[in-house]
Order: C-alpha cells, then sequence, then structure tokens
C-alpha cells in the first residue's frame, strides 16, 4: 500500500498494459487445450494402440482429474494476473512512484522526488503498441545511475506529460517561494 | 544358440491403473489446502495493493467464481468416483 504525504494528490496513476498480459496467456491456453487435444487423439485411435484399465467409472475419474488440473491453471493463472497488474507507476505532484511487483511475495517499491527528475523518455515501438497506445517510459533522475525503466505501460505519452508538467510547476513554486 | 532380438520391442496393449479413496481424496485434500492458502494470498494482495477497487471486485468475484465452480466440481466428482470402486 503506497501511503501518501499530506496535501499530495495523485496526478496519473497507470498500469501495465492489457495486450502484454496476452504473451503470458498463451501458455495457460495451450495447458488447458493439452488434456482436450490428447483425448481426441486417443479417440481417434479408436483404442487400437493401449487399452486403458482403470477400476470404477471413467467418466466420473476423468471429471475429477480434468477438474483438478483446470482448478491448478485457474489458480496459477490469477497468480500470474496479479503479479502482471500488481506493477504500476503513481505520479504525483510531488513524487513520482514505481511498483514493481516480481512475485506474489517479492514487491519492489522505487520513489523519486519529482524535483530530482531530469528527463522522461518515451518509446512506442510498433504497430500494435501504436495501436493500443503502449510503451516503455524511462525515467532519469538526478540520483547516479537511478533510472525508471518501465516496460508495457498504457498511456506513456500521457504519463510522460504529467511528469514533466508536475516538474514545471514544483519548480515555479520553489523560485517563487511559493 | 543365440538370442532372439525383436525390434521394435512390442508396447503394452493395456495399461492398468490402480486408484484408491485415499488416494483421491489425498488429493482432494491437497488441492483445498492450495486452492485456499492461493486464495488467501491473492485477496490480501488485491486488497492490501489494491489495482482499483472495481477491478478488485471483478476480477475476485470472477476468481472467486471459478475457484467455488471447480472445487464442487472435484468434490462432487471425487465422492461419485470412490463410491463407484
Amino acid at each position: 500500500m503506497i501511503t501518501l504525504e499530506q496535501d499530495e494528490n495523485v496526478i496519473i496513476r497507470e498500469y501495465r498494459h492489457w495486450f502484454v498480459f496476452l504473451s503470458h496467456v498463451i501458455g495457460f491456453v495451450v495447458l488447458a487445450v493439452a488434456p482436450l487435444v490428447l483425448a481426441s487423439i486417443y479417440a481417434s485411435l479408436g483404442g487400437n494402440a493401449v487399452t486403458l484399465a482403470v477400476p470404477g467409472n471413467i467418466s466420473l475419474l476423468i471429471t475429477f482429474g480434468s477438474s483438478v488440473w483446470y482448478l491448478a491453471l485457474w489458480v496459477a493463472f490469477f497468480m500470474q494476473w496479479t503479479t502482471f497488474f500488481l506493477d504500476t507507476i503513481i505520479v504525483t505532484d510531488k513524487r513520482v512512484i514505481y511498483v514493481n511487483q516480481e512475485g506474489l511475495f517479492a514487491r519492489r517499491v522505487s520513489t523519486s522526488s519529482i524535483d530530482r527528475i531530469q528527463d522522461v523518455t518515451v518509446r512506442v515501438e510498433g504497430l500494435i503498441p501504436t495501436f493500443f497506445n503502449f510503451g516503455t517510459v524511462a525515467i532519469q533522475t538526478a540520483a547516479e545511475e537511478e533510472k525508471f525503466t518501465i516496460h508495457g505501460i498504457a498511456n506513456p505519452d500521457e504519463i510522460k506529460e504529467s511528469v514533466l508538467e508536475a516538474r514545471r510547476k514544483s519548480t515555479a513554486s520553489a523560485s517563487t517561494g511559493v | 544358440m543365440e538370442p532372439t532380438v525383436t525390434f521394435p520391442s512390442p508396447l503394452p496393449s493395456a495399461i492398468s491403473i490402480s486408484m484408491s479413496p485415499s488416494l483421491i481424496w489425498g488429493i482432494v485434500a491437497l488441492m483445498v489446502i492450495v486452492a485456499g492458502t492461493m486464495t488467501l494470498v491473492l485477496l490480501y494482495h488485491w486488497t492490501k495493493y489494491g489495482a482499483g477497487i472495481a477491478r478488485t471486485i471483478v476480477i475476485g468475484g470472477l476468481y472467486l467464481a471459478g475457484t467455488g465452480l471447480l472445487l464442487t466440481t472435484m468434490l462432487v466428482s471425487a465422492a461419485a468416483y470412490t463410491a463407484s470402486l
């Protein structure tokens, strides 16, 4: 949970784009379809190759096995989704906060004061990122070797504008002493 | 006399799998423990770190509905199968 300071306001909060998650989904689709493919191959052989001798009602056993398999996949899918979509960037009028959820039990939160930001670079490459509006945002800060690079984030230009606008306001208020 | 070698070696025409109620219920217990623990972990992440209230409600509802359906199917089919043994 990110705790904001008093009088600190969130300007924009963005997550990684859903399209990037599709590449993670493909593996789950393959694993979900695999038992059906194997069953259809076995059925197409007409039982000529190998006969399975299983005690009890085999249909019930297949239903049981399928529910175990799909339950495991279902839980694993949501674990993947959670680690993916908890990656977020929050731009406030005082800070930029980048939360990198590396796993369910590994989380890195990087914070930079808005007036220490030197440069923001946006990279949107390719037809699909351009069409769906996602890309890479790199934020260079004054600290040595400190750079946030966030891949596959939604609305990268909006993030850039928000950071630069917040920095302009921060610089202006600092120079006028307000 | 030299031994006769046939290639390819013949595959078994039937595979016999033994099943017992204790094996079935052991798998059920394992899955209930794993799914229950992961559900608690996921709900903790969604409520503590959040991904927006609307998104959390939709995804959480979908997850719980799917998990409940699959757990029920697993329990019912396990009970019916062990009764058929």
